[in-house]
């Protein structure tokens, strides 16, 4: 999309222009439901709270004065929907990561057609799964930083402002988290990875 | 640098590529000497490897489709309670807050005047009736052979007291007789509309009913307007609640002390005729002369009671020292008495307009009218006295043996 274009969809999107507005941010719906999904760790929640936070962007976009990209706000929207989320149900059981997700039947496919190698694939979704339970034991501010970085792929500056921190901060913030997901791994699953670590 | 201490640090940042070239050479450096750094370097470059093969998952089939539904609802919520949010805006509430001030002030306004005026209305009768009474109770009628007197002037009062209570209670009940009372009060408390002024619809449809007694569809007609006049009446204390101005009577007592000859009586007559001061009446012992708007009386063979004089305010207040020069002692008996009066030019006015809407009548029918505009003419001159009275007073000047 031209910022022409942007721009465009944003000033029509402001009116209360929902096509406008989905044009704008429809190519982050994915991103914004991985980022709840990663975080939440249930598809339903996670679709429940990506389109909560689609939902606010709208009512609030006109509260963005563009200081950042539309793809940051979003992250920042769907990072602070998710913590709030979980704030309020804390009590509330996390789900299986075990369920079936897109991905693990995709996996599933992936181990019925034999293409690596069924052992190694295997081993594969084993180590993935154990990421995401460590992931879902983590802190959750801890957790956020994974998604973001190691997960989402963004970079120290993007970061920094989906989060609102200094970048000093993001830094150390990502080394601890890594620090608590290393500890999560190796002390229980320390089997899957064992051509891998020590 | 202190790469062990720090090694989290330094691994996340070798892992990302954050570290400077120097950094980057000393940690690797550091990394080959350190086993356990080591170990920690290829654990987390491993679990960062795996998050970020990590690949995206797919977003549920009808996420978007739902997604709009849930837009669209949010848009047409927001529309609707735009209006609502106007209502708790700063500014709306700040100019609906003035609005009702001003409402209030101008429904208060209004309502002060009708309140004070609807007050007046019950009271005026009842003070009509304790001027009268203390009239009735004074000394100047004194003996046993007055009380007559004094009664028929306590129940002109009365009388006159329950017409305004009809009036008030807008019964359709109020007779001629009642008329006549009102017009005898009028004489009364206000001594310079006469008798036959004070009611003029009424006593002119009275001698048109003496007159064509013959005539039973002329005598219907005036029965007719007889009873519309008397619905006027009733009517009128509503219609005076429309006219904030208030009109007043004022009325005064002095004494003043007379020897057995009688000279300083011609004295006052002379002092109030050099003033311009008009003499209404003059009550002897035995009865009541009445001379309007004359000032000479003849010589009484009763002695004098009291003379009413009908004067400006501001030549009152110079009455007692115009007295001394002539050696007259003149005291006050009252303080001046203020009688709010409002109702009886309302009811005049409420006369004058029944009195337009027969002439048009009359003039419609190709009648005669003339009965119609003198009433009209007197009309206008009482109440146009009255206008002019708040400025004059009433003095009763009653005579005492020195």
């Amino acid at each position: 999309m031209g910022l022409e274009n942007e721009n465009s969809f944003l000033t029509k999107a402001r009116q209360g222009n929902v096509k406008a507005f989905e044009e704008l941010t429809s190519s982050y719906y994915i991103k914004v439901y991985n980022i709840c999904y990663r975080m939440l760790n249930n598809p339903e929640d996670a679709s429940e709270q990506s389109q909560e936070t689609f939902i606010k962007a709208f009512k609030y976009i006109k509260d963005f004065k563009g200081n950042c990209s539309i793809s940051t706000w979003l992250y920042r929207i769907a990072t602070n929907v998710c913590l709030d989320y979980l704030r309020k149900n804390k009590k509330k059981k996390t789900v299986s990561l075990e369920q079936s997700s897109f991905e693990d039947i995709k996996i599933k496919d992936r181990l019925i057609s034999d293409m690596p190698g069924p052992e190694k694939l295997a081993e594969t979704n084993a180590q993935r799964i154990a990421v995401r339970e460590a992931l879902s034991k983590m802190n959750e501010k801890n957790r956020i930083i994974i998604v973001l970085r190691d997960i989402m792929g963004l970079s120290y500056d993007e970061i920094s402002e989906t989060l609102k921190a200094p970048i000093g901060t993001v830094k150390s913030r990502i080394s601890r988290a890594r620090s608590e997901l290393r500890d999560l791994l190796c002390e229980d699953k320390e089997h899957l990875f064992t051509d891998y670590v020590k | 640098m202190n790469f062990c201490k720090d090694n989290d640090k330094y691994i996340s940042l070798y892992i990302d590529e954050m570290l400077n070239d120097k950094s980057k050479l000393d940690f690797l450096q550091h990394i080959e000497e350190c086993s356990e750094c080591a170990v920690k370097l290829n654990e987390a470059s491993f679990f960062a490897e795996l998050c970020q093969e990590e690949q995206d998952i797919q977003l549920p089939e009808d996420f978007s489709s739902s997604l709009h539904r849930r837009l669209l609802e949010v848009n047409v919520r927001d529309s609707k309670s735009k209006f609502g949010f106007s209502i708790y805006n700063k500014k709306f509430i700040a100019s609906f807050s003035t609005a009702a001030i001003l409402v209030i002030s101008l429904l208060a306004y209004n309502l002060l005047p009708q309140m004070s005026s609807k007050k007046n209305e019950t009271s005026l009768a009842n003070e009509v009736a304790q001027v009268e009474t203390a009239r009735g109770a004074d000394s100047f009628y004194g003996s046993t052979e007055d009380k007559s007197s004094t009664n028929a002037t306590a129940a002109i009062a009365g009388n006159s007291a329950s017409t305004y209570n009809a009036a008030s209670a807008q019964s359709d009940s109020i007779v001629t007789a009642e008329d006549a009372q009102i017009t005898e009060k009028f004489s009364e408390a206000l001594p310079f509309v006469s008798n036959k002024t004070a009611k003029p619809s009424t006593d002119t449809l009275k001698q048109d009913k003496s007159a064509s007694s013959s005539n039973k569809n002329e005598s219907s007609k005036r029965k007719l307007l007889k009873d519309e006049t008397a619905m006027f009446y009733s009517k009128s204390e509503n219609q005076a609640d429309f006219n904030n101005q208030q009109y007043f009577m004022n009325y005064v007592e002095l004494n003043l002390k007379v020897s057995p000859e009688g000279i300083e009586i011609d004295d006052l007559r002379k002092i109030m005729n050099d003033v311009g001061a008009i003499e209404l009446k003059s009550v002897t012992i035995n009865s009541i002369v009445e001379n309007t708007v004359v000032i000479t009386v003849e010589a009484p063979v009763e002695p004098l009671k009291y003379i009413d004089y009908y004067l400006p305010l501001s030549i009152y207040s110079t009455l007692e020292s115009s007295a001394t020069k002539y050696e007259l002692k003149l005291s006050t008996r009252t303080d001046i008495i203020k009688t709010d009066i409002t109702n009886i030019y309302n009811e005049l006015n409420n006369q004058k307009k029944y009195i337009y809407k027969e002439i048009e009548m009359a003039l419609i029918k190709s009648e005669d009218a003339s009965i119609f505009e003198a009433e009209k003419t007197k009309l206008t001159e009482e109440m146009n006295k009255i206008i002019a009275g708040k400025e004059m007073v009433t003095a009763r000047i009653f005579f005492v043996d020195r």
